[in-house]
């Protein structure tokens, strides 16, 4: 109760309401940067791994990620995530690379 | 009196202080389980692991993805050989060739495999014209695969890779390489020889720990893909019934001894850094004065002495059986091997199969002051003959 009378608070729970909808905003920012991302996915972990590799000789940045069952075409498998700007021209250093893709997917969600 | 190691032909002792630190950074910090999980710990594991698929496959002129991790050369060779070689065929091996080949060839026999004999001991030391003329008198229309022992666990002899790689080639045969004796001492470029399999032991000439080992798949191998001995889990396609059909996940089933491979790595490192041609020179120097102080001693006998090939040496002392010889040394702290040393057919050769041998091998750590150990030893007991 004594709390509820605090004005520092009130004035809190007040900015946290004005605040809110700039809160949205920022989730949506974050997850428009998210859907930014791409997957390539491969054939194995050895090949992300060199994928990876490839990328960073070529100052593209990237991550080897575990796909999900629903990502993977047969249970599980493995990808490099990029920043999607990059994906046309990481497509082409992992062919000159003969690192074997299957396929590019968006990441999907924070 | 120090302990005086010369059996690295078995294995290598002692290993370098950064394979050790190695096996125990992988132990500590790359706890995970490589390519299974995807938190720090895994994917620390996993890189380790890459790392030494890549250190290792650059090594012997290799792709990273071509190199298969097993627990010893005598795995790897069951790998290349079960895997590659097609039922019904013919298969040429030297006359120099280790248990770890023979055994699984004559297996194949149930496969209805047929296998011959080409000659290892040329007039000279690099006498490749012999070995690839026996090669060619053996050969058969129904001839698939050369197996060649690189450098022989018992005596002085080295086979001509890039002969026998380039005839191959030209007769569109499998290439498999055994290279236990030689990996680590001696350059060996995969593509170069045209080698569809490399075999090795990772805890020999290469400083390795005791339970590495690979097999590296060269591009003369071609769209061939070797059927994997073992199956179970590979860390992707979970919901297929069959391995993946790209290497090195295709015969690599069960996780991974990351320890093992990051000290392997370490080994791989240290040989780069200290130069194989250094190594190599070292080598040849210690056995060549191996030999000459035991010619001295009265009662020895040395087998192809006048070879400088290896870092083997095989002889007997008159009157004393290898294995007594080898217990008294053993009693001096002196490390190395009698008998037949899992190579019968090398034995033959030198007319040492009933008798058994002493072989004294030495190492990159092995010492002017070791060998002395050694030959003064063997004096002593020549002198109480």
């Amino acid at each position: 109760m004594m709390l509820r009378e605090n004005p520092s608070l009130k004035e809190n729970i007040s900015k946290e309401r004005i605040a809110a909808p700039l809160l949205m905003a920022g989730k949506a920012a974050r997850r428009k940067y998210d859907m930014s991302k791409c997957i390539i996915t491969v054939p194995s972990m050895t090949f992300a791994q060199k994928a990876r590799n490839a990328l960073t000789a070529n100052q593209i940045p990237s991550t080897v990620t575990r796909l999900t069952p629903e990502q993977a075409e047969k249970g599980c498998g493995w990808g490099v995530e990029i920043d999607c700007r990059h994906l046309e021209h990481s497509l082409h250093v992992l062919n000159t690379s003969n690192i074997p893709t299957r396929r590019v997917r968006r990441r999907e969600g924070p | 009196m120090s302990l005086v190691y010369l059996d690295n032909a078995a294995t290598s002792y002692p290993k370098p202080p950064e394979v050790r630190l190695a096996i125990l950074d992988a132990m500590l910090e790359k706890g995970g389980n490589p390519g299974r999980s995807s938190h720090k710990m895994a994917r620390a594991a996993a890189d380790a692991v890459f790392d030494g698929r890549e250190t290792i496959a650059s090594f012997f002129g290799g792709q990273a993805e071509n190199l298969v991790f097993t627990q010893n050369a005598t795995h790897a060779l069951n790998f290349a050989i079960k895997g590659l070689i097609p039922p019904n065929a013919h298969v040429l091996l030297s006359d120099i060739e280790h248990n770890a080949v023979l055994r699984p060839i004559v297996s194949l026999g149930e496969r209805g495999v047929t296998y011959d004999f080409y000659r290892s001991l040329g007039r000279h030391e690099r006498d490749s014209d012999s070995v690839l003329s026996s090669i060619k008198q053996k050969l058969t229309p129904h001839t698939a695969a050369v197996i060649a022992c690189h450098r022989s666990n018992v005596l002085p002899i080295e086979l001509p890779l890039e002969a026998i790689g380039d005839f191959c080639e030209k007769h569109k045969l499998l290439f498999l390489v055994d290279a236990s004796q030689s990996a680590g001492s001696t350059p060996i470029d995969i593509e170069a020889c045209r080698i569809s399999a490399l075999c090795a032991p990772g805890h020999k000439g290469l400083l390795g720990p005791r339970g590495s080992g690979f097999v590296l798949f060269g591009k003369s191998l071609g769209e061939t893909l070797p059927r994997p001995l073992i199956e179970g889990g590979s860390g992707s396609d979970s919901t297929s019934l069959f391995m993946p059909d790209l290497l090195p996940e295709r015969l690599e089933a069960g996780t991974l001894p990351v320890e093992a491979i990051a000290g392997l790595a370490a080994g791989v490192k240290y040989i780069r850094r200290y130069g194989i041609d250094t190594i190599a020179y070292r080598e040849r120097t210690l056995t060549t004065l191996l030999k000459r102080h035991l010619a001295s001693v009265p009662g020895v006998r040395l087998y192809l002495p006048e070879r400088q090939i290896g870092s083997t040496v095989l002889f007997n002392l008159n009157g004393r059986s290898p294995w007594e010889v080898a217990s008294f040394l053993d009693q001096q702290d002196i490390c190395l091997r009698a008998g037949l040393h899992c190579a019968p057919l090398a034995h033959r050769l030198s007319g040492t199969t009933a008798s058994g041998a002493l072989r004294a091998s030495v190492g990159c750590f092995t010492t002017e002051d070791d060998i002395r150990a050694l030959v003064l030893a063997i004096k002593k007991m020549a002198c109480s003959a």
